[in-house]
C-alpha cells in the first residue's frame, strides 16, 4: 500500500446530509464515466473534468471538487446516463451545501442579493422592468380580456440584446391577433437562476411568492420568453392554479402557425440552423416546435448542426455560468458557432436569451460572418 | 394416461431436454420455430472458456435428436393453443410448409440454380443464401426448404421459375404443399425452451450502430471469426475489406441500463473476453475491452480472463459516451465517387475510422480514441413473441419480460402453471452449461407427469444367420449427378466385381431413397449378401439409415461399411474426373476389405438396479432425491447431519428473490415425504464401489445398498478465513455468521426487504458497544490461486447489506467486480445502492488481505473509483467468503476427478455439467463448484433427469463399440488402467500376469485409447479392429503408395471437418485416403508403421482440437494421449530416417472444412516433392 498517499476518512454526517439532499440520486451511480466522456467541458479543456469523480465524492460524502461551479446544468450527461441519475440535480444540491458553508464563487452572492432587493439578477430597479415596452403600449394583464400572460423575464426586461426579442415577439403576437398582457413592473422573478446556482431555500421562497402572484392575477395560460423560466414554471413550481399551463413562446408560435392565426408573408431567402437551448430540448424534450415554426417561414432553408435536437451542445450560459467568468478558449459557444460555420449557414437561430448572448459574443470574438437571431425575431421579419 | 412431452424450442436447452426425455422412454414432440434445431449455439464459433468448437460439440446432439425414434421434430412450427391440465394437455401447433419432402438428399443442386439471392440469417445477414436453401450444413431435420416469400414460384404465378424443381434429382420439391397445417398432440407436460433475442443496438443511437458497418454486434463478430462464416474466419472490416488493427469491445450495451434493460445479460463478459482472445489470435494487434464489472463467475472463467490479459488484451473500466464514424475530410475523398453518390448516397464510403469517447475510470481521464472496428455486446432480451406464447400457454411474465417462475417449486424451472416447465434463457440470460442443466432438470420434472413410457420395437424379420463366410454386396450411389457427374460409377462397379468375396455389385441413382433401400434389402436376400458396402455419402449422416436397411433385411446392422465417395471425392475433385474415379475405386476397395473382416455385433443389455443413492442432504440432495423418486425410482438419501438442509439451514433467506430458507427446506422435505424417499440421517457412506447399474454402498448405520445410479451432492464447506486476524478479533465475522445473526434478529420479520422493515433492531458486540457501521470485504479466499469466483456471494452479500441498511445501519461494501449476474440480482444491486449502501473497489489484481488493512477500528484501502486512499470507520467487519470442497474419500472410492479448485469435475464444461467421467455417477450442486441456490436446484434436477434416464429401462443398452479384452494375451502391464479416460478398466489380477485387468463394458465409452496403448494386442475395438484398419491401409496403398497421403480421422471432429470441406466444395488434390475411427486415441503405432512399410507418401494424423484452453475431444481429453503418442512416433520414425514432414499431426474441428482442404494441399506438395 502506498503510504505516501493522504488518507481520507469518511464523514458520515455530510454523507447522510448529501444522501438526503440528492434524494439518493448519486447513490445509484455505478461509476461508468459516461458522464465525464459526454460533458462539453471535455471539448474545450485538455485536462479531464471528471463528472464521475464529482459524483463519486458525493456518494461518499467528501468535499466537492472544483467542477462544482463548472456545470451548466445542460444535462448532456443525464441523457446518456445508464442509471438515469439526475446529475444536474446533484450539482445543485452540492451548490446548496456551498451556500451554507459560504464557499461560493465571487459575484454569486451579489447576484442573489440583487434578486432579493430588485427581483432581478441585473441589479436594476423593478420600476424599470417594463421600460423595454414603453413605446409599444402593451397592456397590463387582465384575465378577462387576455388569453395569455406574456412572461418577459429578467433578461428580456433589462438586457439590451434580449429586449429586442421581446419587442419582436410583441409584434408577432399582434400580427396574429393574440390578446395578451404583461405584468409590467410587477412581474415577479421566476427564480430559475437562483435554483441553478443551488440556493434551494431562496428559490422555494421565490417560487411560492411568484406562484402566489400568478394565482392572484388569475393567470392560467402563460407564455415565457426564456426556456429557463418556462422550465421552472412547468416542472419545479408549487401548484399555481387549476389548469395553469406555462408554455415556451416557440410552442405558442407553433400553435399560432398550425391554427392559421399567424401567416408569415415576406420570404427571407436565408439558410439557417437552429441551436436548441438545453432547457427546451433536453430538459423538456421540445425539439419539434422551433423546427415547425422555422420550417413554416417562406424562403427559409434549415439545416441541422452537427449536434442538434436532444444532442444539442450547450451555449455555456446555463447553471449560473452566465454570471461567472469563463476563460477564453473554454467557451462552448465558440465550438457551437464553428459548427454553424461548418454547415455553411448565414444565420444561427435560437430561442433563449442566454444562448443569444453567448453565441453572439463568440461570433464577435471570432469575427464570423454569422448572424445570431431569436426565432421570434426571425418570424417578425416575415410579417 | 400419457407417455409424451412437448418441448417448445430446439436450442441447446430444448435439445438436451428432448434427449433426456427420449432416453427415459418418453415420446417427445419438439416444436421449433425455425427450419432447423440448434438455436444460437449452432451459430457460435467457439465456446468459452475452453474454446470448444461450438457446432462440433452440438451437431452430434442435433443428429441424435433427428434420428431418435422417440423424438418427433416439428420444425417451422409454433404452438397456437394449449388445453387441459398436467398429465393431459392437448396442444395445437401450426406448422408452415417446407415445400421440400423428406426425399431431399441435401445434394444442393437446387440452390445452385435458384436465381434469388437473400441475406443469410445464420450469418447475421453478412452472407447470402438462396430462396431454396438449408440454414446450416448440420441442419436437422435435413431437407432443404423454400422461403416462399422470396421464391419466384410463389403461386399464383404465371411465369413460374421452376429451376430448382427441374434440377432436383429425387424430385423432392413440391410448391403446392399446403402453406400451413394445424396439428394436435396430446402430451403429459410441456417444456418451454424458446431462448432469447438480442437488443437491436440502434436503440442506443449514441453508439452509431447502422451508421458504419464496422460497428457491429457481438453475433456479427462471432460469424466473422467462424471459418464457416461469411469471410471464412478472417477478421476483415466490412466497410473496406481491410484487416483491422485496433478493435474495441464494448460491454453492457443496453444491459444494466435503466433506459433499456436493467438486468445483467450474464454471458457477454465471457464471450467478449473470448472475442478479445480470438482477435489477438487472428493477428489483431490492439484489442481493448471497455467494461464495468467483469462477470467471470464460472469454473475457469477468471483464469481465461487472466490468460486473455496476458495475451495482450487491454481491459479498461469505463463505458463509451459516443461511438461515431469519423466524417471524411473534405467533400471528395475518392475520385469518381461523387457522381455515384448523388444517385446512391448509401454507397458513400464513410471514413473507416471510428471515434470513441470514454473515461478510463481507474485513471479518471477522458479519452478520445480511434478504432478500426467496434464490437457491441448488446443486451440479451426476452425472445420475440414470448409474451404471446406465454398468453397461449397460460403463463405469467416477470417484470423483466422473461417467464415468471415459482422458485419454491423448482428454482428457475417451474413456471406459474403446473405441468409446464421452463429451461434456458426464457427465464433470464444463461450460458450454455446452465441452459443444459436446466434442460435436463426440466426433463426430470416433466417426466413426473407421465404414466407410461414408450420403447420402440425392432422390426420383426427372419434373421440372416449364416454370415461366417463373407459375401460382399457393393452398392454405388450416383447421388444424382453429385457423384456420377464426376466419378464413372459404372467403372467403379465393374472394378469392385473383381474384388475378393464380392458377390454382388450395382449402381443406384439414390441409394438412400425409400424404394432404393428396398432394392438393397431385396439384393441382400436374393444374392445371399452378408456384408454390405455402400459407396455414397457420409456415414455421419447416413450410416444409421443404411443400418436400418440391414436390420429390415434381417442382417446384423454392424455388417455395413460406407465409402464416402461424395464428400471426400466427387465434391472435392470436381475437375479431376479420372483421378476421382480411381480414388472412388480404391475407397470402395478399402471398404470391401474392411467389410470382409466385419463380424456381427450385438447391442448388449447389462443388468441395472432401478434405484438410486443420493449422497448429501442439502438443497441439492433433497431436490435431486425428490425429483428422482417422483419419476418412480426407489431413492436413498444419505445425510451426515441429524437434519436435512445442509448449509441452507443456516441461512436466513435466499438472494436475490428473498425466499425464506426455511420455506425452501420445508418445501423439499414435503416433497421427500410425498415421494417416499428413504432418508438415512445421520449417516455417512463408509464405502462405495461397483459400476454403473450396480453400485454397492455401505452406510455408517450398517445398511448395505445396491443402486443403479449415484448422485453426489456433498456440497461445500464455508471457507474459514485466516485473513485480517479473523478468530482473534470479535469485530470480525464471516458472511455466514452474519446470516445467523440476522436470522436470529429477523426471526419475526418477513424475509422481504420492503422498505420500512423493522428499524428497531440493534445488535451489539460482546463488549456491549452498539454496531452502527458495518463493512463487508468480498472475495476473501476466492479469486486467488486455484480458487475461482464463488458465484453466490456477491448477490447474497448485497442482500445482507440492504437488510442492514434498511435497519438504519451505515453499510459499506469493499469489493472487486460486483458479480450480480443472475436473474433479479443486478436489480437488487441497484436497489441497495439507491438505499445508500456504499460500494468501493479495491485493486482486482491483489487479494483483499494485501489490498486492505483493518486497524484502529477502521478499514483502510485504495478506492479505485475515487483514486484515493480511504479510511472507513468500522464497528463490524464482515468477511465474505466462498466455499471449499469438503474433505472426504468419495472421490477416491468412485474414481471421480477433481477440478483445479478441488471440486468434482464434470464430464464436459459445456454439455455435460452434471455428468462425470464415471458412468452412472452424477453431480448436483456445490459438489461440482460453488453456486447459488437456484443454480443448485437446477443442477440437482438435471442430475435427477440424467440418472432417471439411465434407470428408466431397467437395463443398460450399450452399443457394441466397447473395448474387447483377451486375457491370455495380456502381459499385465496395466498401462490401459492408467490411460482409460472413464476409469472403465481396473486391475483385478496380479501385475505382470495375464488376466490382470477387467474392462467394465457398461463404463466403457469406446474411444479405443486402451487398444492403442496395449503393447501386447490384448485389447481390440470392435468395428475398428486392428485387422480391419490394417486391411484398409493395405487396400489404400496397394497402388502407387508413394503418391498417397494416408489420413487418420476421428469420427466427431476431423472426419466431420473433411465432410464439411466436401459440403463447401473446397477442392484439394485427390492424393488422400481417409480412414475413420471413433477417436484419434484409437490410432496405433502399428498403423503408421504399416503405412510407411508399404511406402506411403505421407501420413496425416488428425483429431478434435486440443489447445491450452481445452479440448473438443468427445472422450474426456483422450486426444491428449494422441498427442503424446504422436510425438513419440514422430521421434521414432524420424530417427529411423523418415523425413519429418511425412508424418504430421493436425487438429481439425468439425467447422474447419477450409483448414482441412488447405492441409491436404500442403500434404500433397510433400508427397509430390518426395517423388521428385
Amino acid at each position: 500500500m502506498d503510504s505516501q498517499e493522504p488518507v481520507l476518512t469518511l464523514d458520515d454526517a455530510l454523507w447522510e446530509r448529501l444522501l438526503e439532499l440528492t434524494g439518493g440520486e448519486a447513490a445509484r451511480c455505478y461509476q461508468c464515466g459516461t458522464c465525464t466522456a459526454t460533458c462539453p467541458w471535455g471539448w474545450v479543456r485538455d485536462e479531464t473534468v471528471s463528472v464521475r469523480e464529482f459524483i463519486r465524492r458525493v456518494q461518499l460524502g467528501l468535499e466537492a471538487t472544483d467542477a462544482l461551479w463548472l456545470c451548466t446544468t445542460c444535462a448532456q450527461c443525464e441523457a446518456s446516463c445508464p442509471r438515469g441519475v439526475s446529475i444536474a440535480g446533484i450539482f445543485r444540491a452540492l451548490r446548496e451545501v456551498a451556500w451554507e458553508q459560504r464557499e461560493t464563487p465571487g459575484g454569486l452572492p451579489s447576484l442573489l442579493w440583487s434578486v432579493f432587493w430588485n427581483d432581478n439578477t441585473w441589479s436594476q430597479p423593478p420600476s424599470q422592468r417594463a421600460q423595454w415596452a414603453r413605446d409599444l403600449a402593451v397592456p397590463l394583464f387582465d384575465p378577462a380580456q387576455h388569453e395569455v400572460l406574456l412572461y418577459v423575464g429578467g433578461a428580456a426586461s433589462y438586457d439590451n440584446r434580449a429586449q429586442k426579442v421581446a419587442v419582436a415577439f410583441v409584434k408577432v403576437l399582434r400580427a396574429a391577433g393574440v390578446a395578451f398582457g404583461i405584468l409590467g413592473a410587477d412581474e415577479p422573478p421566476s427564480g430559475a437562476d437562483v435554483r441553478d446556482v443551488g440556493h434551494a431555500p431562496f428559490f422555494e421562497e421565490l417560487a411560492a411568492k411568484t406562484a402566489a402572484v400568478f394565482r392572484q392575477r388569475g393567470v392560467t395560460r402563460l407564455v415565457a420568453l426564456s426556456p429557463h423560466s418556462y422550465d421552472v414554471f412547468k416542472n419545479h413550481y408549487p401548484p399555481v392554479s387549476e389548469g395553469f399551463a406555462p408554455q415556451h413562446y416557440v410552442q405558442f408560435l407553433a400553435e399560432l402557425l398550425a391554427t392559421g392565426r399567424l401567416k408569415p408573408q415576406r420570404p427571407l431567402e436565408v439558410t439557417l440552423a437552429f441551436h436548441d437551448p438545453c432547457y427546451l430540448a433536453r430538459h423538456n424534450a421540445e425539439i419539434a416546435a422551433p423546427r415547425q415554426v422555422l420550417d413554416a417561414l417562406p424562403g427559409v432553408t434549415r439545416v441541422e448542426l452537427a449536434h442538434s435536437g436532444l444532442e444539442t451542445l450547450c451555449c455555456g450560459g446555463g447553471g449560473g455560468r452566465m454570471y461567472l467568468e469563463t476563460a477564453a478558449g473554454e467557451r462552448f459557444s465558440d465550438v457551437r458557432v464553428e459548427e454553424a460555420r461548418a454547415v455553411g449557414v448565414q444565420l444561427l437561430a435560437t430561442a433563449c436569451p442566454y444562448c443569444i448572448v453567448c453565441l453572439e459574443d463568440s461570433v464577435k470574438a471570432r469575427k464570423l460572418p454569422l448572424l445570431v437571431k431569436d426565432v421570434a425575431e426571425i418570424v417578425a421579419l416575415t410579417l | 394416461m400419457s407417455n409424451s412431452v412437448m418441448v417448445i424450442g430446439g436450442g441447446i436447452a430444448g435439445i438436451q431436454a428432448a434427449l433426456d426425455l427420449a432416453e427415459a422412454g418418453a415420446k417427445v414432440v419438439l416444436v421449433e420455430r425455425e427450419a432447423t434445431i440448434g438455436g444460437v449455439m449452432a451459430v457460435l464459433d467457439k465456446n468459452f472458456p475452453t474454446l470448444d468448437c461450438s457446432i462440433c460439440i452440438e451437431a452430434p446432439k442435433m443428429s441424435e435428436v433427428n434420428l431418435h425414434p422417440n423424438i418427433e421434430i416439428l420444425s417451422l412450427a409454433e404452438v397456437e393453443r394449449v388445453e387441459g391440465e398436467p398429465g393431459d394437455f392437448r396442444v395445437t401447433v401450426r406448422q408452415r410448409a417446407r415445400y421440400v419432402t423428406s426425399a431431399c438428399t441435401r445434394c444442393g443442386e437446387c440452390t445452385l440454380v435458384c436465381p434469388q439471392v437473400l441475406p443469410n440469417e445464420y450469418d447475421s445477414g453478412m452472407a447470402a443464401r438462396k430462396a431454396i436453401y438449408t440454414p446450416i450444413p448440420q441442419a436437422a431435420p435435413g431437407p432443404y426448404l423454400i422461403d416462399m416469400d422470396a421464391c419466384l414460384n410463389d403461386p399464383p404465378n404465371y411465369l413460374p421459375c421452376d429451376r430448382c424443381a427441374v434440377a432436383c434429382p429425387p424430385k423432392a420439391i413440391d410448391y403446392l404443399m399446403p402453406r400451413e397445417q394445424r396439428l394436435t398432440r396430446e402430451v403429459g407436460s410441456i417444456i418451454v425452451a424458446v431462448g432469447y433475442d438480442m437488443l437491436d443496438p440502434r436503440a442506443l443511437q449514441e453508439y452509431g450502430y447502422g451508421t458504419s458497418p464496422d460497428i457491429m454486434t457481438a453475433m456479427e463478430f462471432e460469424r466473422l471469426i467462424n471459418s464457416a462464416g461469411p469471410t471464412g474466419g478472417e477478421i476483415v472490416r466490412p466497410s473496406d475489406g481491410a484487416h483491422p488493427h485496433k478493435i474495441l469491445f464494448v460491454l453492457c450495451v443496453g444491459s444494466r441500463d435503466r433506459r433499456h434493460y436493467r438486468h445483467c445479460s450474464r454471458f457477454c463478459c465471457m464471450y467478449s473476453i473470448k472475442h478479445a482472445y480470438q482477435a489477438l489470435d487472428h493477428g489483431v494487434t490492439d484489442v481493448t475491452v471497455l467494461y464495468m464489472d467483469i462477470r467471470a463467475y464460472g469454473k475457469g472463467f477468471d483464469g481465461f480472463w487472466d490468460r486473455t490479459k496476458a495475451a495482450g488484451a487491454k481491459f479498461v473500466r469505463g463505458r463509451p459516451a459516443k461511438i461515431e464514424a469519423k466524417k471524411r475530410e473534405g467533400a471528395k475523398a475518392r475520385e469518381g465517387e461523387d457522381a455515384l453518390m448523388t444517385h446512391y448516397p448509401s454507397l458513400m464510403t464513410p471514413s473507416p475510422s471510428l471515434e470513441v469517447v470514454y473515461e478510463d475510470t481507474e485513471t479518471g481521464t477522458r479519452h478520445t480514441e480511434d478504432f478500426d472496428m467496434v464490437v457491441l455486446a448488446n443486451a440479451v432480451t426476452p425472445p420475440a413473441g414470448l409474451a404471446e406464447l406465454a398468453e397461449r400457454l397460460g403463463l405469467e411474465l416477470g417484470d423483466d419480460g422473461f417467464l415468471k417462475v415459482e422458485e419454491l417449486r423448482g428454482g428457475l424451472i417451474a413456471t406459474t402453471r403446473p405441468g409446464i416447465y421452463a429451461a434456458g434463457c426464457d427465464t433470464g440470460p444463461k450460458d450454455i452449461p446452465d441452459s443444459v442443466a436446466e434442460g435436463s432438470g426440466a426433463a426430470a420434472l416433466a417426466l413426473g407427469h407421465l404414466t407410461e413410457r414408450f420403447w420402440p420395437e425392432p422390426p420383426a424379420v427372419e434373421p440372416i444367420l449364416d454370415v461366417e463366410t463373407p459375401r460382399v454386396g457393393v452398392f454405388v450411389c450416383h447421388c444424382g449427378s453429385n457423384i456420377a457427374g464426376v466419378v464413372d460409377v459404372e467403372r467403379v462397379v465393374a472394378y469392385t466385381r473383381t474384388l475378393p468375396d464380392v458377390v454382388f455389385a450395382d449402381h443406384q441413382m439414390f441409394s438412400c431413397a425409400g424404394n432404393t433401400q428396398a432394392d438393397i434389402e431385396r439384393a441382400i436376400r436374393e444374392h445371399g449378401v452378408n456384408r454390405v458396402v455402400i459407396a455414397a455419402c457420409s456415414p455421419k449422416t447416413h450410416e444409421s439409415t443404411f443400418r436400418g436397411v440391414l436390420l429390415r433385411a434381417g442382417l446384423n446392422p454392424y455388417l455395413l461399411e460406407m465409402a464416402n465417395i461424395r464428400n471426400m471425392d466427387s465434391w472435392v475433385h470436381k475437375f479431376e474426373k479420372e483421378a476421382a474415379t480411381v480414388k472412388a475405386m480404391e475407397m470402395t476397395a478399402m471398404a470391401v476389405e474392411k467389410a470382409r473382416l466385419l463380424v456381427p455385433l450385438e447391442v448388449s443389455h447389462l443388468p441395472l438396479t432401478q434405484s438410486a443413492l443420493v449422497i448429501g442432504g442439502g438443497v441439492a440432495g433433497m431436490t435431486a432425491a425428490a425429483a428422482l423418486a417422483r419419476q418412480g425410482y426407489e431413492t436413498h438419501l444419505v445425510e451426515k447431519a441429524g437434519c436435512l438442509g445442509g448449509l441452507m439451514a443456516d441461512l436466513r433467506c435466499v438472494a436475490p428473490a428473498g425466499l425464506s430458507s426455511l420455506d425452501v427446506i420445508y418445501a423439499q422435505k414435503h416433497e421427500l415425504n410425498q415421494t417416499g424417499v428413504h432418508i438415512h440421517a445421520p449417516a455417512t457412506v463408509e464405502t462405495v464401489g461397483g459400476v454403473v447399474g450396480n453400485f454397492q454402498a455401505r452406510l455408517s448405520t450398517g445398511e448395505e445398498l445396491t443402486v443403479g445410479a449415484i448422485i453426489v451432492a456433498t456440497g461445500g464447506v464455508p471457507y474459514q478465513p485466516t485473513e485480517f486476524g479473523y478468530g482473534s478479533d470479535p469485530r470480525i465475522i464471516t458472511n455466514l455468521e452474519l446470516e445467523r445473526l440476522l436470522s436470529y434478529k429477523l426471526r419475526a420479520a418477513s424475509c422481504t426487504l420492503a422498505e420500512g422493515s423493522p428499524a428497531t433492531l440493534n445488535f451489539r458486540l460482546p463488549g456491549g458497544a452498539e454496531i452502527e457501521r458495518i463493512t463487508f470485504i468480498s472475495c476473501v479466499g476466492s479469486r486467488q490461486g486455484t480458487m475461482g469466483c464463488a458465484r453466490y456471494c456477491c448477490t447474497s452479500m448485497i442482500h445482507q447489506a440492504l437488510a442492514l441498511r434498511r435497519m438504519g445501519k451505515k453499510v459499506r461494501v469493499v469489493s472487486k467486480d460486483i458479480r450480480t449476474y443472475s436473474r433479479q440480482a443486478e436489480e437488487l444491486y441497484e436497489e441497495a445502492m439507491r438505499a445508500g449502501v456504499q460500494f468501493f473497489r479495491y485493486a482486482d489484481d491483489r487479494p483483499p488481505q494485501e489490498a486492505i488493512v483493518f486497524e484502529d477500528g477502521a478499514v483502510r484501502f485504495h478506492d479505485q473509483l475515487l483514486g484515493a486512499e480511504l479510511r472507513v470507520p468500522t464497528d463490524l467487519l464482515v468477511l465474505v467468503t466462498g466455499l471449499r470442497p469438503p474433505e472426504d474419500t468419495l472421490a477416491e472410492q468412485l474414481k471421480l476427478a477433481r477440478s483445479e479448485d478441488g471440486f468434482y469435475m464434470e464430464l464436459h464444461p459445456k454439455l455435460g455439467p452434471v455428468q462425470t467421467a464415471i458412468q452412472g455417477v452424477y453431480l448436483a450442486g456445490v459438489a461440482q463448484g460453488a453456486k447459488d441456490v437456484r443454480e443448485t436446484m437446477a443442477q440437482a434436477m438435471a442430475a435427477a433427469g440424467k440418472a432417471g434416464a439411465l434407470l428408466a429401462r431397467g437395463v443398460i443398452e450399450k452399443e457394441p463399440l466397447t473395448a474387447k479384452y483377451t486375457p491370455d494375451a495380456c502381459t499385465g502391464c496395466l498401462r490401459c488402467v492408467q490411460v482409460c479416460p472413464f476409469s472403465a478398466i481396473e486391475q483385478v489380477g496380479e501385475r505382470g500376469k495375464p488376466g490382470a485387468i477387467r474392462i467394465t463394458e457398461a463404463a466403457c465409452m469406446g474411444c479405443g485409447n486402451c487398444a492403442a496403448e496395449c503393447p501386447s494386442h490384448a485389447i481390440d475395438m470392435p468395428y475398428f479392429t486392428r485387422q480391419q484398419v490394417l486391411a484398409q491401409i493395405d487396400a489404400a496403398l496397394a497402388e502407387n503408395p508413394g503418391e498417397k497421403v494416408l489420413v487418420f480421422t476421428c469420427n466427431w471432429c476431423s472426419y466431420a471437418g473433411a465432410d464439411l470441406a466436401g459440403i463447401e466444395k473446397r477442392q484439394y488434390p485427390p492424393s488422400s485416403r481417409i480412414i475413420r475411427t471413433m477417436c484419434s486415441a484409437r490410432f496405433e503405432e502399428a498403423f503408421i508403421a504399416r503405412a510407411f512399410e508399404l511406402g506411403a507418401g505421407a501420413v496425416l494424423v488428425t483429431g478434435c482440437r486440443l489447445t491450452a484452453n481445452g479440448s473438443d475431444c468427445h472422450y474426456n481429453y483422450a486426444n491428449v494421449h494422441t498427442q503424446k503418442r504422436f510425438e513419440r512416433w514422430h521421434r521414432k520414425f524420424v530417427r529411423q530416417g523418415l523425413a519429418p514432414e511425412r508424418l504430421q499431426l493436425r487438429w481439425i474441428s468439425a467447422a474447419e472444412g477450409k483448414e482441412f482442404a488447405e492441409k491436404l494441399v500442403e500434404m500433397d506438395e510433400i508427397v509430390r516433392g518426395g517423388k521428385g
